[in-house]
C-alpha cells in the first residue's frame, strides 16, 4: 500500500514511516501543506494520513480542495484536538476518518488498512457477503454457516456485517464503537469485548474453523486462518 | 488646576441627584407662581382702572344734572360709605371742599393728569377713626372750577402681593429643607450600604473568600446586587476549592502512575541479567500506564471544556427513549456478565429533548460503568441495575438504580468532584472522573445530577430540562 504522510513534526514522521514500513507499506512523507497538496494531487497513493495543523496550508483545506477536484483519495486526519466536535468538523470537510493524538500505532494501522480497502472495491452494494462457509445476506438479514441458519440480534448482525465487509482486516474496539454503534467516546470499560464473545459463540461455536480472532493489543479480525495467509 | 476636595457625602450620586431635582423643581415652581401672580396683578390693575373710570363717569353725571352742589353732596355721601374710593374735591384755590382724603402732599395737584399716582393718605371714616391708606389716584379738572382727586385703595392688591411673596418664600424654604432631608436620608442609607459592600469586598480581597455581603431582605436594588455578588463569590469559592482539590488529586492520580512507571523501567534497566521478555513486559506495562494517563488527561480536558461551555456544542432534537435503548443494548451483555440482572423501564412513547446525543450517551454510559463497578450486592442473587425514564412538565429524568452497598448521604456531593473515589485505597480501576463528567454534561444542558438512597443501593438521577 502506498501511503502519503503529511506531517510537520519530523520525529513523529520518521517514527510513523518506520512503523508503516515494518508493516509492509510504502510511505512518502511531505513536511508542509503545500508539498502535501502537490503530492496528493498526483493520485498515485492509496491513502493519505494528514496532520490537521500544518505549515503553509492547513490539513482540512487540503482535503476540501482535493474533494472539490473529485480526488477521492481516502484521508485520515491526525490531530491534537480530540473533542467530538473537532472530529465532526474534520469529517465534514471531506476526511474519511479522524484520530486524535496521542494514539496507538496499531489503531492507526488498522484504520488505514480498512480505509485503503474501501477505496479499492466498493462492496457497499453487495447483497451477499461470504467468508468460507459463513454467509450474510444484507437484504433478507439472514446469516448461514455451513447451511445452518444462525439467529442474530439486530446489533449482532450489524457487527458481523462490519467484520464481513472488512474481512481479513484488523479492526479496533473504537472502530467498532464508531461504525457499529455510532459512538465516538471512550467507554471506561470494555463493553465491546462482551459483544464479541457473544457473536463468537454464535458463529464459531461448534465449528472446526474459527473465524473471529482476537489480536492482542490491537483488536479483532474476521478471517480464515486455516488457508495460510488470510 | 485646583482640585476641590469635597466631603465624601457631597460626592455621592444621591447628593448630586437631589441637587439636580431640587433645582429643576424649584425653577418650575417659581415659574408657575410668577405666572399666576403676574396675571392676577394685571387683572387687579385693570379692575382698578375700570372702577376709577366708572366713579368719574358717576361724578360727571351728578355734576351735569345737579351742578356743583349735587356733586359735593354726592361726594360727601359716597366718601362715607364703607369701601368708598379715595375722594377729594377741591376748589381752584386748592382748598378741600369735601371727601375722605384729609391732606395731600404739596405740589400733588401739579402732577400729570393722565397718569395714575400712588398716594398715601389718612382716611377719616364716618366713625371718626383715621386710617393710613395707599391708593392709586387720578387728578381731574372739572370744568376749570374744581379739582377732583379720585382713586381706589390698593391695600387689597398689596395684600395679595404680600401673600404671594410670603407663599413663595415658604414654598422655597420648604423645598430646600425637604430636599436636604430626603438627600440626607437616602444618601445616608446608600452610603451605609455601599460602605458595607466595600468593607466586605476588602475582606474578600485580603483573602477571606468565605465572607458574604449582607442581604437585608428588603429586595431592593442593593439586595439584588448583594445576592448576585454572593452567587458570584460562591462560584469563585467553589472553583478555588475545585482547583485545590484538582491539584491535590493530580499529585496523587497522575504522579502515582508516573512514578510507578518510572520505578518499573528503572528496576528492569538496573538488572544486568534482564531478559528480553522482562524488557518487553516493562515496555508493555509502560504503554498501559501511558494509556491510562492519556485517558485521564482526555477526561480532564473534556470536563474543563464542558464546564467552560464557551464553545457551543451541537444540540439537536433527540429521542431520549431511543438513546436509552441504544446504550442499554450496548451495556446489557457487560451488565449481565458482571452478575447483575438488567431492567429498562421506558414509557411507551418517545420523549424528545434538545441535547447532544453523544454527550448524553457518554453520561449514561458512565453512570452504568459506575453501577457495574460499585453496585454489586453482597447477595449475588438480587444484584440488579434498573434504568427508568420519567418526565413531568418541566424535566425529563433518567434514573439508574442499583441495590449494592450505596453511599452515605454526606458523600453525595463528594462523588461528583474530580478524582473523587470513596474507597481510600482506590482498589477499583478508574480515573475518578466518570461522575464529574456526567455532572458537567448535565450542567451544560441546564440539568442536574442527583443521588438518593435506594435502601439498599444508590439511585442516580440525571435530569434534563424538556
Amino acid at each position: 500500500m502506498r501511503i502519503l504522510l503529511i506531517e510537520d513534526d519530523s520525529e513523529a514522521a520518521s517514527y510513523l514511516t518506520k512503523a508503516f514500513n515494518e508493516a509492509g507499506h510504502l510511505v512518502h512523507h511531505a513536511s508542509d501543506g503545500e508539498e502535501g497538496y502537490f503530492l496528493a494531487d498526483d493520485g498515485v497513493y492509496d491513502v493519505m494520513v494528514i496532520d490537521r495543523m500544518l505549515p503553509k496550508r492547513d490539513g482540512l483545506s487540503i482535503i476540501s480542495s482535493l474533494r472539490a477536484e473529485k480526488n477521492n483519495i481516502p484521508a485520515l486526519i491526525l490531530s491534537a484536538l480530540g473533542e467530538v466536535d473537532d472530529k465532526v468538523e474534520g469529517l465534514r470537510s471531506g476526511g474519511d476518518d479522524y484520530l486524535a493524538k496521542p494514539f496507538a500505532f496499531s489503531e492507526l494501522l488498522a484504520r488505514i488498512e480498512v480505509l485503503s480497502k474501501r477505496n479499492n472495491k466498493n462492496n457497499d452494494d453487495t447483497t451477499i457477503l461470504k467468508l468460507v462457509d459463513l454467509e450474510l445476506n444484507r437484504l433478507s438479514h439472514t446469516v448461514i454457516r455451513s447451511g445452518k441458519s444462525i439467529s442474530l440480534q439486530p446489533r449482532e448482525f450489524r457487527l458481523l456485517e462490519y467484520f464481513m465487509r472488512n474481512k481479513g482486516q484488523v479492526v479496533t474496539r473504537t472502530m467498532l464503537l464508531e461504525n457499529v454503534w455510532d459512538y465516538h467516546f471512550d467507554p471506561q470499560t470494555n463493553v465491546i469485548d462482551v459483544h464479541i464473545s457473544r457473536l463468537r459463540s454464535k458463529i464459531d461455536k461448534g465449528f472446526d474453523v474459527q473465524l473471529l480472532h482476537t489480536i492482542r493489543g490491537a483488536g479483532y479480525v474476521l478471517r480464515d486462518e486455516s488457508q495460510g495467509e488470510g | 488646576m485646583i482640585k476641590i476636595h469635597l466631603p465624601i457625602f457631597l460626592k455621592t450620586t444621591a447628593f448630586r441627584l437631589t441637587i439636580l431635582y431640587m433645582t429643576v423643581f424649584i425653577a418650575l415652581s417659581l415659574a408657575i407662581i410668577a405666572y399666576f401672580s403676574y396675571s392676577a396683578s394685571y387683572r387687579l390693575q385693570n379692575q382698578l382702572d375700570e372702577t376709577i373710570e366708572n366713579e368719574i363717569a358717576g361724578l360727571r353725571l351728578h355734576y351735569n344734572e345737579r351742578g356743583a352742589r349735587g356733586l359735593l353732596e354726592h361726594v360727601q355721601n359716597r366718601s362715607q360709605q364703607p369701601g368708598a374710593p379715595a375722594l377729594l374735591v377741591m376748589n381752584h384755590q386748592g382748598r378741600g371742599l369735601t371727601g375722605n382724603i384729609r391732606t395731600l402732599p404739596p405740589d400733588f395737584l401739579s402732577r400729570d393728569r393722565k397718569k395714575v399716582h400712588p398716594l398715601f393718605y389718612d382716611q377719616a371714616s364716618p366713625s371718626g377713626v383715621v386710617e393710613s391708606k395707599l391708593a392709586m389716584v387720578r387728578i381731574f379738572d372739572l370744568n376749570n372750577s374744581f379739582y377732583l382727586v379720585i382713586g381706589r385703595d390698593v391695600e387689597e392688591r398689596e395684600e395679595f402681593k404680600r401673600l404671594i411673596s410670603g407663599f413663595i418664600t415658604i414654598t422655597f424654604i420648604a423645598l430646600v429643607v425637604l430636599s436636604f432631608l430626603s438627600w440626607y436620608l437616602v444618601g445616608r442609607r446608600v452610603l451605609y450600604r455601599i460602605d458595607d459592600i466595600s468593607k466586605t469586598s476588602l475582606k474578600i480581597v485580603s483573602g477571606n473568600l468565605s465572607e458574604r455581603l449582607n442581604v437585608e431582605g428588603s429586595g431592593d436594588e442593593f439586595d439584588r446586587l448583594a445576592i448576585n455578588l454572593n452567587q458570584m463569590l460562591n462560584r469563585i469559592e467553589a472553583l478555588m476549592a475545585g482547583l485545590k482539590d484538582v491539584s491535590d488529586n493530580i499529585a496523587h492520580d497522575l504522579k502515582t502512575p508516573l512514578s510507578r512507571m518510572r520505578n518499573k523501567v528503572d528496576l528492569v534497566l538496573s538488572r544486568p541479567d534482564a531478559k528480553r521478555d522482562d524488557l518487553r513486559d516493562a515496555l508493555e506495562n509502560t504503554i498501559l500506564e501511558c494509556d491510562y494517563l492519556i485517558r485521564t488527561f482526555d477526561a480532564l480536558l473534556q470536563i474543563a471544556h464542558l464546564e467552560a461551555g464557551g464553545k457551543a456544542f451541537d444540540t439537536s432534537e433527540i429521542g431520549i427513549s431511543q438513546l436509552v435503548k441504544d446504550i442499554s443494548e450496548l451495556y446489557e451483555p457487560l451488565v449481565e456478565e458482571a452478575g447483575f440482572s438488567f431492567q429498562t423501564l421506558l414509557p411507551p412513547e418517545e420523549l424528545l429533548i434538545q441535547g447532544n446525543r453523544e454527550l448524553i450517551s457518554q453520561a449514561l454510559a458512565n453512570i452504568l460503568d459506575n453501577a457495574i463497578k460499585y453496585g454489586i450486592s453482597s447477595d449475588a442473587e438480587v444484584s440488579c441495575i434498573k434504568i427508568a425514564l420519567k418526565r413531568d412538565d418541566k424535566k425529563t429524568e433518567l434514573i439508574v438504580s442499583d441495590n449494592g452497598p450505596g453511599i452515605s448521604k454526606n458523600e453525595y456531593k463528594k462523588v461528583i468532584k474530580r478524582f473523587a473515589r470513596l474507597e481510600p485505597s482506590r482498589q477499583q480501576k478508574g480515573s475518578g472522573l466518570g461522575l464529574s463528567l456526567v455532572n458537567a454534561v448535565a450542567k451544560l444542558h441546564g440539568g442536574s445530577l442527583n443521588f438518593d438512597d435506594n435502601k439498599p443501593g444508590l439511585v442516580v438521577t440525571f435530569s434534563l430540562p424538556n
